[in-house]
């Protein structure tokens, strides 16, 4: 069967891809290359005409019943179709072209007070901040869903609707609440049943498979694997591009999810281990396909409560396919610990090390410390799920929006700005702390805001109905319905700002190169003082060099960073904060002016918790002792460590038992999330210069993957820059 | 007490096992063609000048009480003979252009930078001391040994071997994995190419398996020098007598020549070839059939 995944692996690359267009990895989503067959339903144009006049027609009333009944109707219509080449249905309507008549901005600029826009239009502006309503961070109740399938979920809905009725009448809400779920999954199951009429109809080998598999999904719970991974599937995509709430893992950690169905399915003889691994390839080639920015995330590993470890032999299948395939999306996060066997890891660090960078490694102890400190009681802290790039939450009961974006140099470039010529450093550090303190507060106050309309915006119909907290209280999961309902502040240009400060200190104050004045003025002309700026760019004082001095830098500043995690919400919950930049550490770098580390105006700052590209001097264990001094496991959502290393330093027996023992120390010293690249400089530039030889030359972004070809020169000099300090 | 030292290295991995601080000592008995750490052989502190990296601010001159920097029509000029090897010029080189090898260091200062990095040791990783010939500042190399050992810090020496006998002696108890080199068996061959016979060389390799010591040897091969059949077998049936836990074939580079003109030398290896894969195989294969356990490094 593996030899018939290897003949379709054509069709699965461009499942919806235009190969005539040229692709833009940029673009959250990847195009419909699959025209549809238009006898099952709409194109885009036309759903969009029927949609708009079936809204138009409906009565006036709750969005999240509009939303529900809007869902319906793109479900009802959308163009569906099986192919002989996958086990996975094409569904047409990916690429979200939908989304505006779903959600409701109206509704937020509506509620949005004029300090709150004045506050956004200023500071979006100036690149200090990015905020908006943050609908891409859900992970359902994965278990649930296997236990009661579609059908069960809706079952299951009703049955929470009937007691509460009981007990009283419904409010308006809350008949609103569970009329958006009733349906909502009664148009999903409608369109699973067309699905599976439709495989009927076909005739090729894998038509009955598949329609055998979507009548299970009609009736009830899946009972095979490969059930549970169209189960999986169909959620995600329908949750994804119809009901807009991207899905931020695939299962709580697949390799335990799928493990009883496997053996179950061996034993049995249903299906051969070989059958069971081409499933386990035509799933992931369905993300691959896909082909979005962030990748699509799904985790490995972990530990049961009794401390016993998670890995099994559905792990190592998913890893050998995986490397089999030699695909970059599904993003992989590995959950690890003392008890995560070496085998397991040495498996990962040799496919890291051979080009697979899209792997990140989670420290569970880390990871749980954080739920603990936080309140969440012992016995939900111990199976967190991780989700997205390298954030983690309770499973099935906490949903965290990350509406908040906020770059740390900006307050710095602005205290520079507002302090006179003779202000000394005390002053301008003081300046530049409480800059961050108005950016902050402010950032909160506007966040509090716009999210106390969250679930007006965008009801998550979907969602809500696997979430048992969410049935019991009627309340939208994704607002304030779960256990927890937290919001988070993303900070970015850490390690620039830490380096920046240190040295404003050393160039003007200590070592007394320039005055305060004079910088300010060589600033201003984007260092026009190239001998100073060499000068501060080999100051020795660089975050991510273990350097005592930049450390403490460091601690002050992310002190008073995670001093504001706690803050309430407005959604009964609170913020945390999660040292991650996602893409803003180009965003934000791009309107942010020349700063006295050495950067140049608009150059991207540092990412995630990494010192500055090319600063890390000392090497990866510079680096991770400085990140150790701001100690990661305060960090509630998440600690994004890069390290790249030199590829002869990775090579033989000797490399891979030293990024173990790297793996190892990160870990018992109370380390996060750490991710690698594995290069040489020369490689790098070779494949710059020749990019035909390099097409699947993947390196590590932030949280994801991107294929060198893909990325802007400038991003690809930046790479180069660091890895020529490997040596 | 206190120990020159021409350099530090951390996250090393190929020194010994698992994750390692490796502390380069400055001074080396032997002249080896293929030398990759001209920094190390003498003593004495030595001013590494990197061209391409000055940004002529003149920092330097400044700084230097003997006028060893100038600045002239065609841009900074560095007179050695001046030079006393202060290292004044290399702390105020912003650009990186100027590097000073020979710290002097107390042995507390040394095992503070070791220990900074004690979290990746593991189980089996800590510090290698390596040169130049750690063994050429014998008292230092000890009292490091002993403080690594009381630290609890796994140790490495990396050795050339040429030292008098009793040192080993010394040294022994103190070193949990002895990195030796064998450069050739042949005595006048050995002399030709590093300057010296290797009779205590081979003596002292025997001694300290003798005394169930942890060895690698490390053989670096070069092309024309110690490759033919002849010398891998001398070797192999040498080292058959009492074979280390591992033999570990180094290939020759050329690495090292920006550290040369950057300390104004010539290369003495200028004429010598690099192996490539198949002959570092071939000489593995070679070497393995007289019973050891061969990597190439």
């Amino acid at each position: 069967m593996l030899e018939e995944l290897k003949k379709d692996l054509s069709f699965l690359k461009n499942k919806y891809h235009d190969t005539a267009a040229p692709f833009d990895p940029f673009f959250r989503m990847a195009y419909h290359g699959w025209p549809g067959d238009a006898s099952t339903g709409f194109d885009d144009a036309e759903m969009e005409a029927g949609l708009k006049e079936y809204i138009a027609a409906l009565p006036d009333t709750a969005h999240v019943i509009i939303k529900a009944k809007a869902f319906a109707y793109i479900l009802d219509h959308m163009r569906i179709g099986i192919d002989e080449h996958d086990y996975f249905p094409l569904l047409y309507n990916w690429n979200r072209p939908l989304r505006p008549l779903l959600v409701e901005p109206w509704r937020l600029s509506r509620e949005k007070s004029k300090e709150s826009a004045h506050y956004l239009w200023k500071y979006s502006k100036s690149g200090d901040i990015a905020i908006w309503l943050d609908y891409d961070h859900s992970v359902p109740d994965w278990h649930a869903l296997y236990a009661l399938g579609f059908p069960g979920i809706l079952a299951r809905a009703r049955q929470y609707r009937a007691e509460r009725e009981a007990a009283a009448p419904l409010t308006v809400d809350q008949t609103a609440y569970f009329d958006g779920i009733e349906i909502t999954y009664e148009a999903i199951l409608r369109l699973i049943a067309r699905l599976r009429d439709y495989a009927a109809g076909c005739s090729f080998p894998k038509a009955a498979e598949i329609a055998a598999c979507l009548d299970r999904l009609t009736l009830g719970a899946p009972e095979t694997m490969y059930e549970q991974l169209m189960l999986i599937f169909l959620y995600w995509f329908i949750s994804e591009s119809i009901d807009v709430f991207q899905v931020r893992s695939l299962g709580s950690g697949l390799d335990h999810d799928l493990f009883p169905f496997y053996t179950r399915d061996l034993e049995s003889g249903r299906y051969t281990a070989e059958q069971l691994d081409a499933f386990i390839g035509y799933f992931l080639m369905q993300f691959s396909a896909i082909g979005n920015y962030w990748g699509q995330p799904l985790y490995l590993g972990g530990s049961h409560r009794d401390g016993s470890c998670k890995v099994n032999a559905v792990s190592y299948r998913i890893l050998d396919v995986y490397d089999t395939l030699g695909i970059y999306n599904p993003k992989i996060q590995i959950k690890y610990g003392k008890n995560t066997p070496d085998r397991f890891l040495e498996t990962i660090l040799d496919m890291i090390r051979r080009g697979h960078s899209s792997f990140v490694f989670i420290c569970e102890e880390t990871a749980r410390r954080t739920l603990l400190d936080r309140g969440v009681p012992p016995e939900r802290a111990w199976d967190f799920d991780v989700k997205g790039c390298y954030e983690y939450a309770i499973r099935a009961g906490e949903f965290s929006a990350a509406p908040f974006y906020l770059n740390l140099l900006g307050p710095l470039v602005r205290a520079l700005n507002e302090t006179g010529d003779d202000a000394d450093y005390a002053a301008i550090e003081a300046r530049f702390y409480a800059n961050l303190d108005t950016l902050f507060r402010g950032g909160i106050e506007v966040c509090n805001e716009i999210e106390s309309v969250l679930r007006e915006v965008n009801p998550s119909n979907m969602l809500s109905a696997t979430i048992t907290t969410s049935l019991a209280r009627a309340r939208d999961a994704y607002h304030d319905g779960a256990e927890c309902n937290t919001t988070v502040i993303l900070t970015s240009g850490f390690g620039t700002t830490v380096d920046a400060l240190m040295a404003l200190k050393k160039l003007v104050f200590e070592e007394k190169h320039c005055t305060l004045g004079e910088l300010k003025q060589i600033l201003a002309e984007n260092w026009s003082d190239a001998a100073l700026r060499v000068r501060a760019l080999n100051l020795p004082q660089k975050f991510g060099c273990g350097d005592g001095e930049a450390d403490a830098c460091a601690k002050k500043l992310s002190d008073f960073i995670l001093s504001y995690q706690g803050t309430p919400n407005s959604r009964g919950g609170y913020y945390k904060i999660e040292m991650h930049s996602a893409r803003h550490y180009i965003v934000f770098g791009a309107k942010t002016p020349a700063t006295p580390d050495g950067r140049l105006a608009g150059e991207e700052t540092s990412k995630n918790a990494s010192p500055v590209q090319g600063m890390d001097r000392n090497g990866v264990t510079g680096t991770i002792r400085s990140a150790l001094a701001i100690e990661p496991w305060r960090y509630w959502e998440g600690f994004g460590l890069d390290l790249m290393l030199h590829e002869t330093a990775a090579k033989g027996d000797e490399g891979l038992a030293a990024l173990l023992g790297l793996l190892r120390a990160y870990d018992a010293a109370g380390g996060s999330s750490v991710q690698f690249n594995i290069f040489d400089a020369e490689t790098l530039r070779d494949a710059q210069q020749h990019p035909d030889q390099y097409q699947n030359l993947q390196v590590r972004i932030c949280g994801w993957n991107a294929l060198w070809r893909d990325m802007p020169k400038a991003e690809q000099d930046k790479f180069i820059e660091r890895a020529e300090n490997l040596l | 007490m206190t120990g020159i030292i021409t350099d530090f290295k951390r996250f090393a991995v190929h020194d010994g096992d698992g994750i390692r601080t490796t502390v380069f000592l400055k001074g080396c008995p032997l002249r080896c063609l293929w030398c990759h750490n001209p920094e190390s052989l003498i003593r004495r502190p030595q001013l590494a000048y990197l061209t391409e990296k000055c940004i002529d601010c003149g920092a330097c001159v400044a700084a230097c009480p003997k006028g060893a920097h100038q600045f002239g029509e065609n841009g900074h000029t560095l007179d050695r003979t001046r030079c006393d090897g202060c290292g004044d010029c290399a702390a105020v080189c912003t650009a990186k252009a100027l590097k000073f090898y020979g710290r002097e260091m107390t042995v507390d200062e040394v095992m503070a930078v070791v220990l900074e990095d004690r979290i990746f040791y593991g189980t089996n990783g800590g510090m290698t001391l390596s040169g130049g010939e750690p063994t050429a500042q014998a008292e230092f190399t000890l009292a490091l040994l002993e403080a690594a050992g009381k630290a609890g810090i796994n140790t490495a020496l990396d050795t050339c071997g040429d030292a008098p006998q009793p040192l080993f002696a010394a040294l022994a108890p103190h070193v949990d994995c002895f990195l030796y080199d064998i450069k050739h068996i042949d005595s006048d061959r050995h002399r030709a190419l590093t300057g010296r016979p290797n009779d205590r060389i081979l003596e002292n390799y025997r001694f300290l398996a003798g005394t169930g010591a942890q060895i690698e040897v490390r053989i670096p091969l070069i092309p024309g020098c110690n490759d033919d059949t002849a010398t891998l077998d001398g070797i192999g049936a040498f080292l058959n007598a009492a074979p280390p836990r591992r033999v570990k074939l180094l290939p020759y580079h050329s690495y090292a020549d920006g550290k040369y003109a950057a300390l104004d030398l010539a290369p003495p290896g200028a004429a010598l070839t690099f192996p490539d894969a198949a002959q570092m195989a071939l000489a593995a294969d070679r070497l393995r059939r007289h019973g050891l356990n061969v990597v190439v490094g």
